[in-house]
């Protein structure tokens, strides 16, 4: 069917713009709460952009089903492509929130760092799956959200011990906020995963 | 070996041949008691053959033959009478073909006068019973005299259901229903449909897969005489395990 290959090939384009910016905001966060105006207006500017390409892809979604019908495995990418793109715009969000804040002191950047490298990672593996080769991809993602929730504790513990010092009570609560946006993030690229292996194979699966 | 309880059809190795051509290669499926089973597949693949061995139709054809099992209620429609297996199941066809020369009532009524039926007020429960349950009493109660080919398409085909309903089958064959009528009148009968199997086992003939979809439990996939997938039809339309059924599915292949 001619006309919904257009439509579905013009909504994957759109999914794998979104996975690039959500990818582009998360690479940039960290240097914009260190102080990085340049970059904190780029997410910012990504973090809009996301939104409309998310309503965007929600509306060819919906004329898809509407127009078309889809089933099988076009059904799934639909349904799962609406879900993903809520998410990705969700990630955008969560690195606009870390690009906002403004700290003194760095505290826990080494495993913030490690986080974002994590993160940008689980990126990559998702985009690979995105373009066809779903091998593996649960596994690959598990081991490193796994990375993400030891190295979130970690941060929280550098948090703890900052906050004994009155003066660094508000950079400790940055860092910890910064790792739980990075841990959710990390959380929200496993459900796309899952969705991937939805749409690709039909079965569902929990990653986490 | 006995189907489920629930099964009212079970068909085993069907095969059945128009000379020597072979249009059904053994099939084997069970339709559930009380529910909507879809027969999908493109022109040609035995849709309509299949429907039409379950009450003795095919065999009707002089270079027509058949193989195979087929059991309602557990006993083998080929031991039966053909005319009790016709009543049992009984058939709604792609046109509506309501008998030109009858008014809307003896076109209800006249499976019961040809069964030896008199008494009137027996007649007039039945006419009025099937007409409701084919949602059309409503339309025709105060013109039963009128020439049944006086309705529009959509009514003539609910006036054929009622006429299939008033003898009391257990089982309603649909070759497409709906393919002659405009969409309006396609969704009236999609609803009775959904209606009818609360007291009928329902099969339905379709080429509109999305019909299949909004109607049916059930689901068979045919392609070229054979029954390439069965399952409940939210699980064929989500995930189909056959790369054919996939294929037609999702408009790749017909």
């Amino acid at each position: 069917m001619k006309a919904l290959d257009l439509k579905l090939d013009k909504i994957k384009d759109e999914i794998l713009k979104l996975h690039e910016m959500a990818k582009d905001a998360m690479s940039l966060c960290l240097d914009a709460m260190y102080g990085d105006e340049e970059k904190r207006r780029a997410v910012s500017e990504i973090e809009k952009e996301a939104d409309v390409l998310n309503t965007d892809v929600d509306n060819d979604c919906l004329m898809a089903v509407a127009l078309y019908q889809p089933v099988a495995r076009d059904l799934r990418f639909v349904a799962s492509i609406m879900r993903m793109s809520a998410n990705y715009e969700r990630i955008t969000d969560l690195a606009d929130k870390i690009a906002k804040f403004r700290v003194k002191k760095r505290i826990g950047e080494d495993e913030l760092r490690l986080m974002q490298k994590t993160l940008l990672e689980m990126f990559d593996v998702v985009i690979e799956a995105l373009e066809g080769n779903t091998e593996s991809l649960r596994e690959k993602l598990v081991e490193k959200d796994d990375l993400l929730d030891d190295l979130y504790l970690k941060v929280i513990q550098k948090g703890k011990e900052a906050m004994k010092n009155q003066d660094d009570i508000n950079d400790a609560l940055i860092a910890i906020f910064s790792a739980k946006h990075l841990e959710r993030s990390g959380d929200i690229l496993s459900k796309n995963g899952a969705r991937i292996i939805f749409i690709e194979e039909g079965r569902r699966v929990w990653i986490k | 070996m006995a189907g489920h309880a629930t099964d009212k059809i079970v068909v085993r190795n069907l095969n059945a041949w128009y000379g020597d051509f072979q249009a059904l290669k053994n099939i084997n499926l069970s339709i559930k008691k009380n529910t909507i089973t879809a027969i999908l597949g493109p022109s040609g693949c035995g849709k309509s053959t299949f429907i039409r061995c379950l009450n003795r139709l095919h065999e009707l054809r002089s270079d027509a033959k058949i193989e195979g099992e087929i059991l309602l209620d557990g006993k083998s429609v080929f031991n039966m009478d053909p005319v009790e297996v016709r009543r049992k199941i009984g058939m709604v066809f792609q046109r509506p073909n309501p008998f030109p020369t009858m008014s809307i009532y003896d076109n209800v009524a006249i499976g019961l006068k040809l069964n030896g039926v008199r008494d009137k007020k027996a007649l007039d429960r039945v006419v009025e019973d099937s007409l409701k349950k084919a949602a059309l009493w409503d339309e025709v109660k105060d013109k039963l005299n009128m020439p049944g080919t006086s309705l529009s398409g959509g009514q003539q085909q609910r006036l054929c259901i009622a006429r299939a309903i008033a003898t009391n089958p257990e089982v309603i064959l649909f070759d497409e229903p709906t393919s002659a009528l405009d969409p309006i009148s396609a969704v009236k009968i999609e609803d009775l449909l959904v209606d009818l199997k609360g007291n009928y086992t329902v099969v339905i003939v379709t080429h509109n897969i999305q019909q299949a979809g909004r109607v049916s439990d059930y689901v068979a996939f045919f392609w070229m005489g054979e029954l390439v997938e069965f399952g409940k039809t939210a699980e064929v339309f989500e995930n189909p395990k056959e790369e054919l059924t996939e294929a037609y599915l999702t408009g790749r292949i017909g």
